[in-house]
């Protein structure tokens, strides 16, 4: 590579400025990066979201995946730092990365505390999916739709986040919490007037983090 | 002293000690679980660093640290997700997840080491509710991945 390098290099004392910039390449061509920096990645779904980064009266944002800026104590300044570099800063970081948090819907009959029958064959599933994660903790929410009065809601949607919570016994023995809450009719998948009866509606979320 | 007073101090100190173990028991909520873990690891709130393994909990206040060679993830109620690599520091300063009430917030440091991070429901919710700080940066959130380097 050194080679390479001096035998492109004219002969004779270049200017400074030339100097400067040939330093420039050298320690972007050897991975050198600064001592502190943010890079912006894909997102497992694929796509890309931003950042904006501000420090000592300046401000920059990221919005494409794997742009990065430096963050000198100056502010931040748009750096290029080569994937072979992330890797070996970031490898051990995005390794201990958690399983990404797992959602199940279920949904329930009018206004009562039993699964629909659709419902009710995918609660194998997420016992599968609890008994496969190390240490999990559960979240379960109670969700109702419009019809009927907002109190009597508040209690149906407990009702079928316990029922769900009670299905899931053995597994939640295994997990390190569990919190199981309702939203009551507050909080819809799909948005409908008041007294609105709407199935889509009448659910319990279970998220195994 | 008599008998009677001492008495009086013992059932005060008792009290007292029972006040302060209370005091260590009510940290004030969990926001996450550690869920990755490897190496040597701590967790420190005002007091002695605590030894981390997978399922501990995390609470507002808390400083995350690893030594060389370790590394350690969790994940918030939220969903979003953090991971640190070695000789590292986090501490999470805020954090607000209420989302019936429209109450969310997440202020998280990197004192130093790297970080990776992951978003989730309250950025989607609320971007500018999210920060996450280093010495020589304060980085705005809006739905993404990154990881950030603290510097030496």
């Amino acid at each position: 590579m050194t080679t390479a390098e001096s035998s492109s290099r004219k002969p004779g004392v270049p200017p400074l400025r030339h100097i400067g910039l040939s330093l420039a390449g050298l320690v972007l061509a050897t991975g050198c990066a600064p001592s502190a920096y943010i890079v912006l990645l894909e997102q497992d779904d694929g796509r890309t979201g931003s950042v904006v980064v501000s420090h000592a009266g300046r401000s920059a944002s990221l919005d494409k995946a794997g742009a990065g800026l430096s963050l000198a104590a100056d502010g931040p300044t748009p750096v290029t730092v080569p994937p072979a570099r992330i890797k070996a800063d970031f490898g051990a970081a995005m390794a201990a990365q958690p399983s990404p948090p797992q959602t199940f819907v279920l949904y329930f009959e009018g206004s009562s505390a039993s699964l629909t029958p659709a419902s009710a064959k995918k609660v194998d599933d997420i016992r599968k999916a609890m008994s496969a994660r190390h240490a999990p903790d559960v979240s379960i929410i109670g969700h109702t739709d419009r019809a009927g009065e907002d109190a009597a809601n508040e209690t149906l949607g407990l009702t079928r986040a316990q029922v769900v919570r009670d299905m899931l016994a053995k597994e939640i023995s295994a997990a390190v919490a569990v919190e199981v809450t309702s939203h009551g009719e507050r909080n819809p998948l799909i948005p409908t007037k008041d007294g609105v009866s709407e199935p889509g509606n009448r659910r319990v979320e279970l998220t195994i983090r | 002293m008599s008998t009677k007073l001492k008495s009086f101090g013992y059932a005060f100190l008792t009290l007292f000690c029972l006040f302060c173990l209370n005091a260590r028991a009510d940290q004030g909520p969990v926001v996450g679980y550690v869920k990755t873990s490897s190496g040597t690891v701590v967790l420190v709130n005002d007091g002695q660093p605590v030894s981390v393994t997978v399922g501990t909990p995390v609470r507002i206040g808390d400083h995350l640290r690893t030594a060389a060679n370790s590394s350690v993830g969790l994940t918030l109620r939220d969903n979003t997700m953090l991971s640190l690599g070695p000789d590292s520091e986090l501490s999470i300063d805020e954090y607000l997840f209420e989302p019936t009430r429209e109450e969310l917030r997440l202020a998280a440091r990197l004192l130093h080491g790297t970080l990776q991070f992951i978003s989730g429901v309250i950025a989607k919710l609320k971007p500018e509710a999210v920060s996450i700080e280093t010495p020589s940066a304060t980085i705005g959130v809006r739905g993404t991945r990154f990881v950030v380097k603290a510097g030496e």
